[in-house]
């Protein structure tokens, strides 16, 4: 059975990645930033605006392809809801934390070098799905820890998403919360697409068959996400 | 554990190949399409073999040939006629914390201003940029970006209609204000928040 798991990653990853890339190619997810549109919108509001923040976190959340890869990698081997709703809430505790903190207190963070990280974090829990960590260290580092410290990161990634504008001071608290609240409505729609999905996949043998190989695609992807990431940082 | 992996481990080797493949792969596609698409950046010539540099040259940098070419017009342009009056202006910008101003002056095609303009102190984020009337969100082209300036001096000429003037940023915790003095030909100059 393993022998079939891992007989020929090399063939199905670059077909799978070449799917992937496709897709993303054609659509119009935005990694490093809110859309162009939507940027007018913030720097020329002042004052409470609650709702279009809503909309604004939860629009940033379901089309910001880097968050999705990690919390399909945290999710991959989750079968129970109450599992998933245990890591899901550690990953928006940790993320809020530092949205919040991080905008409220103006702190100066590259978002290429924080970008780069939530690469990392897409890598590293692509590896821990492979059993990297269990094989090379001998035991399984604290899954729960990793979410919610990654979702840290996470956290300064949307914060320096909205530190790229000149946020008004009228209502900033407000907004803020709103800009979260809508993060994590955009997250649990996202999560549901991909449960659906997944659910689908695992009742069928091709999830046995693939999850190895698809857990190397995460890591290439985490892997492109940090090359893409770190050379903005020394280019900009 | 309440990860439900029942995958059987892999052998060290089988966990190297497919870290190897996917950090191969991710630096291939890297490499030949994502860096030249994105940065311009092209060390094999792989992106502009296939095109996907062009994405990259409308950002073109103008300030990288602006120290070489202090004292001398860009496009040897030595002189420009003006329709309009000349206009005189001395301005005082109050740029809130973390805040951003932008200072325009509406110009014809070819019509030439002087300006010079200084902080009381702080460095600001700077773009000085035009954009030609009734432009869409992106329609703007920068002639000069700093990241902490605090003085800029220096002769605009217009290249199209439209309105032409400096984006101040605040980055600081203090109210920074901004003294500007132009002259030459606008047909108005005004501050947009």
């Amino acid at each position: 059975m393993q022998q079939s798991v891992t007989s020929k990653p090399t063939w199905s990853l670059i077909k799978w990645l070449l799917i992937f890339v496709s897709i993303l190619a054609n659509s119009q997810l935005v990694a490093h930033g809110v859309a162009e549109g939507d940027a007018a919108f913030i720097e020329g509001n002042t004052g409470i605006q609650f709702f279009p923040f809503i909309y604004l976190g939860a629009k940033h959340m379901v089309s910001g392809y880097d968050h999705l890869l990690f919390l399909i990698g945290v999710i991959f081997f989750l079968y129970r809801l109450k599992d998933i709703a245990i890591y899901v809430s550690l990953f928006a505790i940790g993320h809020s934390i530092t949205l919040l903190w991080g905008v409220l207190n103006n702190t100066q963070v590259s978002p290429y070098i924080v970008d780069a990280i939530i690469g990392l974090s897409v890598v590293y829990k692509g590896f821990d799905n492979l059993g990297g960590f269990k094989k090379l260290l001998g035991y399984q580092p604290n899954t729960k820890a990793a979410v919610l410290i990654f979702g840290f990161f996470h956290g300064f990634g949307l914060a320096t998403k909205l530190q790229d504008f000149t946020l008004s001071e009228n209502g900033l608290v407000a907004n803020i919360i709103a800009f979260n609240i809508g993060v994590e409505i955009g997250q649990l729609l996202a999560l549901s697409a991909i449960l659906i999905l997944m659910g689908y996949w695992r009742r069928t043998p091709a999830f046995q068959r693939y999850a190895f190989n698809s857990n190397a695609i995460l890591m290439c992807l985490g892997f492109m996400l940090m090359g893409y990431q770190l050379t903005g940082y020394f280019v900009n | 554990m309440t990860d439900k992996n029942d995958q059987p481990l892999p052998t060290k080797s089988e966990l190297l190949r497919a870290t190897g493949v996917a950090m191969a792969v991710a630096i291939i596609i890297l490499v030949t399409t994502i860096l030249p698409a994105e940065y311009g950046v092209d060390p094999i010539g792989v992106g502009s073999s296939l095109g996907l540099s062009q994405l990259n040259v409308t950002s073109v940098d103008t300030k990288e040939h602006m120290p070489d070419a202090e004292g001398m017009p860009l496009a040897g342009v030595a002189l420009t006629r003006a329709s309009t009056a000349l206009r005189q202006d001395s301005l005082t910008v109050v740029i809130p914390a973390f805040e951003g101003v932008e200072l325009k002056a509406d110009m014809k095609s070819g019509h030439s201003l002087v300006f010079d303009w200084q902080t009381d102190g702080a460095p600001l984020y700077t773009d000085m940029h035009g954009e030609p009337p009734n432009a869409g969100k992106n329609e703007f082209t920068s002639y000069w970006k700093e990241k902490q300036q605090t003085v800029g001096q220096g002769t605009l000429i217009a290249q199209f209609e439209g309105t032409h003037g400096w984006y101040w940023q605040n980055m600081s915790e203090e109210d920074v204000t901004v003294t500007v003095d132009v002259s030459g030909f606008y047909e108005n100059i005004y501050k947009k928040k």
